[in-house]
């Protein structure tokens, strides 16, 4: 019974249609879930707020909006980070969700949340939305060329960093 | 292994991780309000019952045609609010009538559980197929919405009970209060749709003090643009009457739906008329109980053990993660945990799973097994009650029983070496140890504070520790094994036990890279690790 707003007329719709994928997406890239649903459901405000209404499938947008949102999230909670010395994260997964994967996948999700955000972002679009290289181009605004290299950097720091943990 | 085959596998096990994850997510509602949205399988092509109700209803009461039994029960509603003058519906007179309503309940304590039975209508079409949905749901609450069990609970929301004492006592001011979740440069729209959705909440997950309800339906009464309406709910063909905000260009409409005759709470609506789309919510039945599980009223107030272990679980929830730990540790990590005790200090290491422990002996590392053996020579807890894996179990929920009564029942079939077996002293040793000795997810050991407190015989009593720090104990009236579980007095956290006469706090708990190591693990939420 957590207060929200139901938007009216076809935004309403594409909110209920992809709301829950760009949460999940939003909570992969920040590490954070409750921040997540806050970069979403500012995503949908601004979108209304433009009242423009856009043509054709409107999921790249709102992907790549969501993706610009948790940066600026990022950013400024790294300047929050400075001012307050300790804060306390809320996990892309509850505590009761994260006992509900096995060890084997929790570190995945560990090695993967400790990556530099930009290689997160391609990692996640990729591997979770399954995204084609161009796509993820797209997306985040970088040439194809990039993405692939980001992809390779990425999981070999993965790889590493599992490995030293088992 | 070639580098690329690892880059491979590296690459399959993300994807799993995070299908898996986003699956998990999805199950337990990530995104998704489930009381709104039903699931996306198609249900079996019945007439809409909000489409089905409210146009008949609404056009009857617009044409005042008492046709049938239930709009002979709307026409009460007539009556019952204008008990003197031919005065028309107003959302002042509404709001008076439930405001002299809230001032007439009982204030309870905000340790008072709250049973609710509620059902939930949803429907809303999309594309060639309308999707609707039905579901009965029953939860206990603390009033102040700390303590939970079964069920979920908006507890992120706008206010915590405890803010809501602070709350200014004016209607004009209460509501430029709860309009402060709207944008600073939002229309007067915008600002009376959060402050009427703030109050919704309020009245929906606590059960606010009686002279704060009564001024939050005076705060609703002076909100621009409100409506009332009387209407029949599509629920368990319940009468309602309802403040309305109506549907704007940004927002569906919404409704906040009092019962006609007594003027309490009774739930809530969202209509979208454009989409025919919308949700209902009514409270079957709440009750005051005298415990989670018990659906039997009872205006007893909860016992000091009780306040205590609501409030211990509130903290274990609220401060999770533990530190800058993202995710629990997985079952093998190394936790160094520091030990005040009333026979010495000592620092032992143990994995989150409690599998292996080690402490130094005569200044050498003993790393042992978890038996009874090495809990004496590492001075840890007992090696009783139910495993790790039992506890949280890798990709399923536990088997161990959520509902007190058998919870209670399986820690006592533990035999943990203590005398009072009749006294559920297992039960408590059982606790002892997978609160203290397990890291891992803070929601279990919920139900288990709570469970401590059924305990006959517990007591609790203010205490100052070995540390000097003032702490709360619950006492358990038992000769040996654990008789005292303590917890900080202003955080309500957990900070040790006494067992068999040793007062044992656990000052420091941190994840190090193995037995014997001070070196913190870098986590990815830990300042400067992170970027690596």
């Amino acid at each position: 019974m957590k207060p929200t707003y139901r938007l009216a007329g076809d935004l309403g719709e594409v909110f209920r249609e992809y709301q829950a994928e760009l949460v999940r997406l939003a909570a992969f890239i920040l590490g954070d879930r409750s921040t997540g649903e806050d970069v979403v459901q500012d995503v949908f405000v601004r979108m209304h707020q433009r009242e423009h209404s856009q043509d054709g499938d409107p999921l790249p947008y709102l992907r790549a909006a969501v993706v610009n949102g948790c940066r600026s999230m990022l950013r400024r909670r790294r300047l929050i980070r400075r001012h307050a010395e300790r804060q306390s994260p809320c996990p892309p997964l509850t505590a009761e969700e994260a006992a509900m994967l096995s060890e084997d996948r929790r570190q995945v999700l560990a090695a993967l949340a400790a990556l530099p955000p930009r290689r997160r972002e391609v990692l996640v679009l990729r591997f979770y939305l399954e995204l084609s290289e161009a796509e993820i181009a797209a997306t985040l605004g970088i040439s194809p060329g990039t993405v692939k290299s980001t992809t390779a950097r990425g999981l070999t720091a993965l790889a590493r960093t599992l490995k030293e943990k088992s | 292994v070639t580098r690329q085959d690892e880059i491979t596998r590296t690459a399959d096990r993300l994807r799993d991780a995070l299908g898996t994850a986003a699956d998990v997510m999805a199950g337990t509602g990530i995104g998704l309000r489930e009381d709104h949205y039903p699931e996306r399988p198609a249900l079996p092509p019945t007439p809409n019952p909000l489409a089905r109700v409210r146009p008949g209803w609404r056009l009857a009461w617009r044409l005042g045609v008492a046709a049938s039994a239930a709009a002979a029960l709307v026409a009460g509603i007539i009556v019952a609010l204008q008990p003197s003058a031919p005065a028309a519906l107003t959302v002042q007179l509404l709001a008076d009538r439930a405001s002299a309503a809230a001032l007439a309940q009982p204030t309870v304590s905000p340790g008072q559980w709250v049973y609710r039975k509620t059902e939930t209508d949803s429907v809303f079409p999309h594309a060639k197929k309308t999707f609707q949905g039905t579901r009965i749901g029953e939860t206990w609450a603390t009033a102040d919405g700390t303590a939970y069990y079964a069920g979920s609970h908006g507890g992120s929301g706008i206010d915590t009970y405890v803010g809501l004492a602070s709350l200014p006592r004016n209607p004009a001011a209460l509501d430029a209060y709860l309009e402060r979740g709207a944008a600073a440069n939002a229309d007067a729209s915008h600002k009376t749709g959060t402050a009427f959705v703030a109050i919704d909440y309020l009245l929906s997950s606590y059960v606010p003090p009686p002279a704060l309800e009564a001024e939050l339906y005076q705060a609703l009464a002076i909100l621009p643009g409100l409506q009332v309406d009387s209407h029949v709910t599509a629920i368990d063909g319940r009468v309602g009457v309802a403040f309305v905000f109506p549907q704007t260009s940004w927002s569906v409409e919404q409704e906040i739906i009092l019962n006609p005759s007594t003027f309490a709470y009774l739930g809530e609506a969202d209509w979208d008329a454009a989409q025919g789309s919308g949700m209902e919510s009514a409270l079957l039945q709440r009750e005051y109980v005298a415990g989670p599980g018990s659906t039997q009223p009872s205006l007893t107030p909860p016992t000091a053990a009780e306040l205590l272990a609501e409030q211990a679980y509130a903290a274990a929830n609220a401060s999770w993660p533990v530190d800058d730990w993202p995710l629990t540790p997985l079952p093998g990590s190394w936790i160094l945990r520091k030990l005040v005790t009333s026979s010495g200090d000592v620092t032992i290491w143990a994995t989150a799973d409690d599998l292996e422990q080690a402490s130094y002996v005569n200044g050498t590392l003993q790393v042992c097994s978890r038996s009874a053996a090495c809990a004496a020579s590492t001075q840890w807890l007992m090696p009783a009650g139910p495993s790790y894996a039992v506890m949280s179990p890798p990709d399923s929920p536990s088997p161990l029983p959520k509902a007190l009564p058998q919870l209670l029942a399986t820690l006592n079939s533990y035999s943990t070496g203590c005398t009072d077996v009749a006294g559920d002293c297992n039960a408590v040793n059982a606790i002892a140890n997978m609160v203290t000795g397990y890291v891992t997810s803070p929601s279990a050991p919920g139900n288990w504070y709570l469970l401590l407190a059924e305990i006959p015989g517990v007591t609790v009593q203010h205490v100052t520790d070995v540390t000097g720090q003032a702490d709360v104990a619950l006492r358990f009236p038992f000769s040996d094994g654990v008789t005292q579980i303590l917890f900080n007095a202003s955080t309500d956290k957990l900070v040790g036990y006494v067992r068999n006469g040793t007062e044992t706090v656990i000052t420091k708990i941190a994840q190090v890279t193995g037995p014997g190591s001070v070196t913190t693990t870098c986590t990815p939420n830990t300042p400067g690790c992170a970027a690596k």
